[in-house]
Order: C-alpha cells, then sequence, then structure tokens
C-alpha cells in the first residue's frame, strides 16, 4: 500500500517522535508496484517519443521547432501542456482545500493571461519570429544589446521557474516512489535531458501533449469520482465542506489571500502579464506553420486551461469533506491531534494524490501519481529547450556569430547548453532543498511579466521604441523585480532570518512592470542618435510583416533567411 | 529575395484592404484586451469591496454569488478568444490571403 509507503518516506524526511509512533503502528512495506508500474510505462512512452523524433534535430528549424510542422490543435494541447504544471495541478487543488474561494482567483488569473497572450503575442510572434521571442524584439532593433536584454530575462526565468519545479519534483516523487531526493531529481534532469538533446522540440512537444492529455483525462476522471461520491450535487458538496473545514462557511466566500488590494493586484498583473512572457510559452508559437496557426492554437491552450479550471477547484473542494475526517491521511499527533491543513502525510500540496487515493484505492492513486510525474517531466522539458535556445540562438548565433554560424553548430551548441543547464538545475534544486524557495516561482513570473513582456509589446507595438529603451526597460524591470523580491517577506524574512521585511507585499509587478514600461518610454523619446532614427523609421516594414507576414527585407538577415 | 524596395512596402501601407485589416484587428485587439483587463481587475477590486456580498447563495440554489461569478468569467475568457478566433478565421484571413497574392513574398 503506498499510503503506508508514503508514511514510511515522510518518517524518512521528517524524523520525529510522533511520526515514528504511526510508523511502528502501521508499519512500512514494498513500493506500490501500481504506481510504479504507470510510472515506468510512461517513462518508457516518452523515450520511444524522444528515439523517433532523433531524426529531426539536425537542422536548426527542426531542433528548435519541430520544422513548423505541427498543427493547431496539437501545438494548443503542448502549450496547455506547458504551462499546466504540477505546481498548477496540485498547487491549485492545495490552494482550494486550505482557502476554499481564494484557491479559486488564482486559478481565474492564471487563465486571464490567456486572452493576452491570444489578442497581443500569438500573431505577431510568428510573422516577426523564427526561433525565439527575441527575434520579434530584435526585428528593427540592435541585435547585440537587445538579445543579450531578452536572453537574461528568459534565463532567469527558466532558471527560477526550473528550481521551482525541480524541487517540486524531487519531493513529489520522494513520496510517491520512495526514492531519494537526490536520484529524484537527477533523474528527472537526465530524462529532460535526453528529450532535449536526442529529441528536440519534437520529442519536448509530443511529450507535453501526451502529458496535457493524461492530465486532463486524470483530472476529469478523479473528479467524476468526486462528484459522485456526493450523487452529482454540489449542495451536498459545499454542505460537507462547511461542515467539515476549519474555516467553515468562510471557504466559499473571499478570505484572506486577495483581501488587500495592492498586494492583489500586483499578484494578479504577475499572473496575467507574466504568461505573455515566459518563454518557453512564447517559444511554441513558432512549431505551426503560420500565424493563423499560432492564434488557433492559443485557442486550444485557452479552452484546455479553463477546463482545468473548472475540474481541479472541485479535486480540492472534494478533499475537504472526504480526506478531513480520515486521519490516516495526517500525521497523527501523540495526543491524537492534528491540523487538518499542515499535517497531511507529505504537506498539503499531496491533497490531490490522496484524494486519488481515498476514492479511487490504489489504482487510481497509481494513475493520478504517474499523471503528476509525467507533468513534471514535460514542463522542465519546455523549461530547459527555451533555455538552451536563449543561450545558443540568441547569444550564441546572434551576438557571439553574428548569424554567420552553421546550423550543425548552433544545434550542437543548443544541446551542450540543455545540458549544462539541466546539470546547473539539479545541483541547484540538490542545494536548495532544505531552502524556503516559495519566492522562485513568484520571482519568474514577475520578471517574465516585468522584463520579457514589456520590452516585447513595446518594440512590436510602438513605432518610437528604440534599442535604448529596449535595453532600458528591459534591465529596470529584471532589477526592480529581483531587488523588491528580496526585499520582500518571501526572501528577506523566510531565508535571510530578518525581522520584517522592507518591501511590505509579496509580488513586485505593481512596481516593476510600470517601471520598465516608463524606462522603455523615457529612454526612447529621448534617443536622438541616427540609429533611434533609422529604427524608428524601420517600423513600417515591421508593422506590415507583423501584420501579414510578407517579409520587406528590412530586418534582421538571420531571421529574414530563416522565414522565406 | 529580390530588392522588394520600399515602394512596395508603400504600396502595401497605402492598400485599402490593408488599411481595412489594420485597422479592424487593431480595434478588435484593443477593445478584447481591455475588456478582459477590466473583467478581471474589477473583480479582485470587488473582492477587496464587497466580500459579504459574494458569499451570500443565490436565490434557490447552494452555490454563493462569488462562484457563480468566477464561473461566469471562465466563461466569459473562452468566449472572447472564441469571438476573437472566429473574426480572424474568416474576414481578417480572407484579406490576409488577398494582400498575400497580390503582394506575394
Amino acid at each position: 500500500m503506498i499510503r503506508r509507503c508514503l508514511l514510511a518516506a515522510a518518517v524518512a524526511a521528517f524524523p520525529g517522535g510522533a511520526l515514528a509512533q504511526t510508523a511502528t503502528a502501521t508499519g512500512a512495506r514494498g513500493p506500490d508496484w501500481i504506481a510504479i508500474g504507470m510510472f515506468l510505462l510512461i517513462v518508457l512512452a516518452t523515450l520511444v517519443i524522444t528515439y523517433r523524433s532523433a531524426g529531426s534535430t539536425k537542422s536548426k528549424a527542426g531542433f528548435y521547432t519541430a520544422g513548423h510542422a505541427i498543427t493547431p490543435l496539437q501545438n494548443g494541447l503542448a502549450i496547455a501542456g506547458d504551462f499546466l504544471s504540477a505546481a498548477a495541478f496540485l498547487g491549485i487543488s492545495a490552494l482550494v482545500y486550505a482557502n476554499g474561494f481564494d484557491g479559486l482567483i488564482y486559478a481565474l488569473g492564471f487563465l486571464t493571461g490567456w486572452p493576452i497572450v491570444l489578442f497581443l503575442m500569438s500573431e505577431r510572434m510568428r510573422n516577426l519570429g523564427s526561433y525565439t521571442f527575441a527575434d520579434a524584439a530584435a526585428f528593427r532593433l540592435e541585435r547585440t544589446p537587445v538579445r543579450l536584454v531578452a536572453a537574461t530575462g528568459s534565463l532567469v526565468v527558466v532558471l527560477f521557474y526550473l528550481i521551482a519545479q525541480m524541487i517540486g519534483a524531487g519531493k513529489v516523487i520522494e513520496l510517491l516512489f520512495g526514492i531519494n531526493y537526490l536520484f529524484a531529481v537527477a533523474g528527472v534532469g537526465i530524462l529532460m535531458i535526453l528529450y532535449v538533446t536526442v529529441g528536440g522540440m519534437q520529442a519536448t512537444t509530443w511529450v507535453q501533449i501526451a502529458k496535457a492529455v493524461l492530465l486532463l483525462c486524470g483530472g476529469t476522471l478523479l473528479a467524476l469520482v468526486v462528484l459522485r461520491h456526493f450523487d452529482f450535487s454540489f449542495a451536498a458538496l459545499f454542505a460537507g465542506v462547511s461542515r467539515i473545514h476549519p474555516k467553515g462557511a468562510a471557504m466559499l466566500t473571499p478570505g484572506g489571500l486577495f483581501a488587500e488590494p495592492v498586494s492583489a493586484i500586483s499578484l494578479g498583473l504577475a499572473l496575467v502579464f507574466g504568461t505573455a512572457g515566459l518563454p518557453h510559452i512564447l517559444m511554441r508559437f513558432f512549431t505551426v506553420k503560420d500565424a493563423a496557426s499560432a492564434r488557433k492554437s492559443v485557442f486550444y491552450t485557452t479552452t484546455c486551461v479553463a477546463y482545468f479550471c473548472l475540474v481541479v477547484p472541485i479535486l480540492g473542494f472534494g478533499a475537504v469533506p472526504i480526506l478531513m475526517s480520515d486521519p490516516s491521511y495526517f500525521n497523527v499527533g501523540a495526543s491524537g491531534q492534528f491540523n487538518k491543513i499542515t499535517d497531511m502525510i507529505g504537506g498539503p500540496n499531496m491533497a490531490a494524490i490522496h484524494l486519488a487515493h481515498a476514492v479511487g484505492g490504489p489504482i487510481l492513486l497509481g494513475f493520478i501519481s504517474a499523471v503528476a510525474f509525467a507533468t513534471i517531466l514535460a514542463v522542465v522539458a519546455g523549461l530547459t529547450l527555451a533555455g538552451a535556445s536563449a543561450v545558443s540562438h540568441d547569444i550564441y548565433g546572434q551576438v557571439i556569430a553574428r548569424g554567420q554560424a552553421s546550423d550543425r553548430r548552433e544545434v550542437l551548441v543548443s544541446k551542450i547548453s540543455a545540458i549544462v543547464i539541466g546539470i546547473a538545475a539539479v545541483l541547484l534544486a540538490y542545494a536548495f532543498e532544505k531552502q524556503n524557495v516559495a519566492f522562485m516561482a513568484g520571482l519568474a513570473l514577475s520578471v517574465a511579466a516585468s522584463c520579457n513582456f514589456p520590452v516585447l509589446v513595446m518594440a512590436i507595438f510602438w513605432r518610437g521604441m528604440t534599442t535604448r529603451g529596449a535595453v532600458a526597460g528591459g534591465l529596470a524591470g529584471l532589477f526592480a523585480s529581483v531587488v523588491l523580491v528580496v526585499l520582500s517577506k518571501t526572501v528577506w524574512v523566510a531565508v535571510f532570518h530578518f525581522a520584517t521585511a522592507p518591501f511590505p507585499y509579496e509580488n513586485p509587478a505593481l512596481f516593476s512592470m510600470p517601471s520598465a514600461f516608463l524606462f522603455c518610454w523615457l529612454f526612447s523619446v529621448t534617443d536622438r542618435s541616427a540609429r533611434a532614427v533609422r529604427e524608428r523609421a524601420a517600423f513600417e516594414a515591421q508593422f506590415v510583416q507583423s501584420e501579414i507576414g510578407i517579409a520587406l527585407g528590412a530586418q534582421d538577415s538571420a531571421v529574414s533567411a530563416a522565414t522565406s | 529575395m529580390p530588392q522588394p524596395g520600399p515602394e512596395r512596402m508603400r504600396e502595401i501601407l497605402a492598400d485599402p484592404s490593408f488599411r481595412e485589416l489594420a485597422s479592424a484587428r487593431a480595434k478588435l485587439r484593443w477593445s478584447l484586451s481591455i475588456v478582459t483587463l477590466i473583467m478581471f481587475f474589477g473583480f479582485i477590486a470587488l473582492i477587496s469591496s464587497a466580500r459579504d456580498a459574494l458569499g451570500a447563495t443565490v436565490a434557490g440554489s447552494a452555490m454563493p454569488l462569488g462562484l457563480v461569478l468566477v464561473l461566469a468569467m471562465i466563461a466569459m475568457v473562452v468566449t472572447l478568444t472564441g469571438i476573437y478566433v472566429k473574426r480572424s478565421n474568416s474576414r481578417f484571413d480572407e484579406l490576409t490571403h488577398a494582400l498575400k497574392r497580390e503582394f506575394g513574398q
């Protein structure tokens, strides 16, 4: 029984008198073979996908974009696979489990970024670029500085997101399969390096598609079983929630998480605009053949994410009446008391996993655990590929080799970068295991919203944007995000152990994002150089190409060669 | 690629189809973006100002008003993206194809 195995793992991770007692009471048994079987099946399937994609990675277009040959539906699912991380699946269900309604608002913020991506980004991205979002940002601006800023923004987002995901992955796998944390993290690292270096975008895309389908089906199945438990009556479900949760009826009303308007708006901005600045998401628009396909992909993605936002809260709410009255899912104290949220075995993030066991026994538990594992793999693979492309295409191909590198060389650099990023992520995830890393995902999203998004949107839509403005704005957003996160409670108090934080809000986006736009504007309008005049004049050619995809030859030579 | 020259660009920019495409799409793009943002941030403002009202149940059901609003907003997000994609798939793609045929790569 995996529940006992979980207990044993929890005891190993958090040694303590009370826990040891529970362990002797239940007794540790061997690992759960259903879960491990499904887990191995997923690994095997992804390796077959990777092996079959190996031929596609010879050319640059094949490696970065699967030869622009992915269909809109496939790409839509793959983007959903990229976006719906284990943090979203386990995290949002846990947030609803612990805070009720507030978890829903978080999910809504997650979803609201998608129309913005569709309206502002998808088509123009595809028309202006070929491999990375920096192609579009640097379209009419000077190559070296703009690509360096964009690549820095990409790498910061990728690394922090990757470390946060890897630590979560290590913990989840450690708990689910009883594997040692370091082996779990290293295993995930090796798999993601294999997908990216051997199979490139083609393999990464299919891993993401498989994961998205598994996640949506697994979530639906679990939600249906939960609803059947309540005879498909939401009234019964909510009555159970209000009766059993310590917060009572307050579970169904907005609570503390979004009570303070400045914090709420700041988090909302990071969620909504961060999505539109995530390099691994923006990169996916280049895998389809044209702007119309890019736009259709986002519609499929939005539908998947919206569906996910309907299903996941059912899991969170359902877990309240089903789990809270059953002490076997909690670390029960010596006195028989337990906190219904924080004492959950493996932490509150495991609510959806325990729920699967409670309503579906070991088979559903094995399936949902395997889904969570697939979810982790797809997201880290997408991030690694985006990071590797920022190094090989933006920094090596465009800045160092000035667009003269051969396809073979650039792909080779990309594969080496993927290996380096993978190893770095494993080492950092190992080093930060015991640290409080709550700030990392927030920082990644905030940098995406405050550095990548403003530079990109201003370069695409505003005629007056110059290289000087792009560099100043991008660096201002990046710098403000990092400094404000360090000065906020999540780092200043939780990591450095100071008494109070100088920056009183959790998320910096409300301040860092406007400062990026302000710097973009200020340093562009005051730019009187000849280069600025040229760049403003080049806007019209960019405008025509961004609207209808006809290249007028005024842009970056490397990009035009790739689009024709 | 042959020297495309600024004349071709000026021709495209002056083309009535191009102007219609660019302005209609810009209007749709910005108005839908603004609707989306007002909806989401309006909801956040509502949460901090009218918490109790959102907890009241909708007459005749067990659903709290806040929950109904969240469901409505999820539906709205899908509808807004649907509107954009539908308009683009028909009118905008038609204009784009015509322009591409005329001015070509």
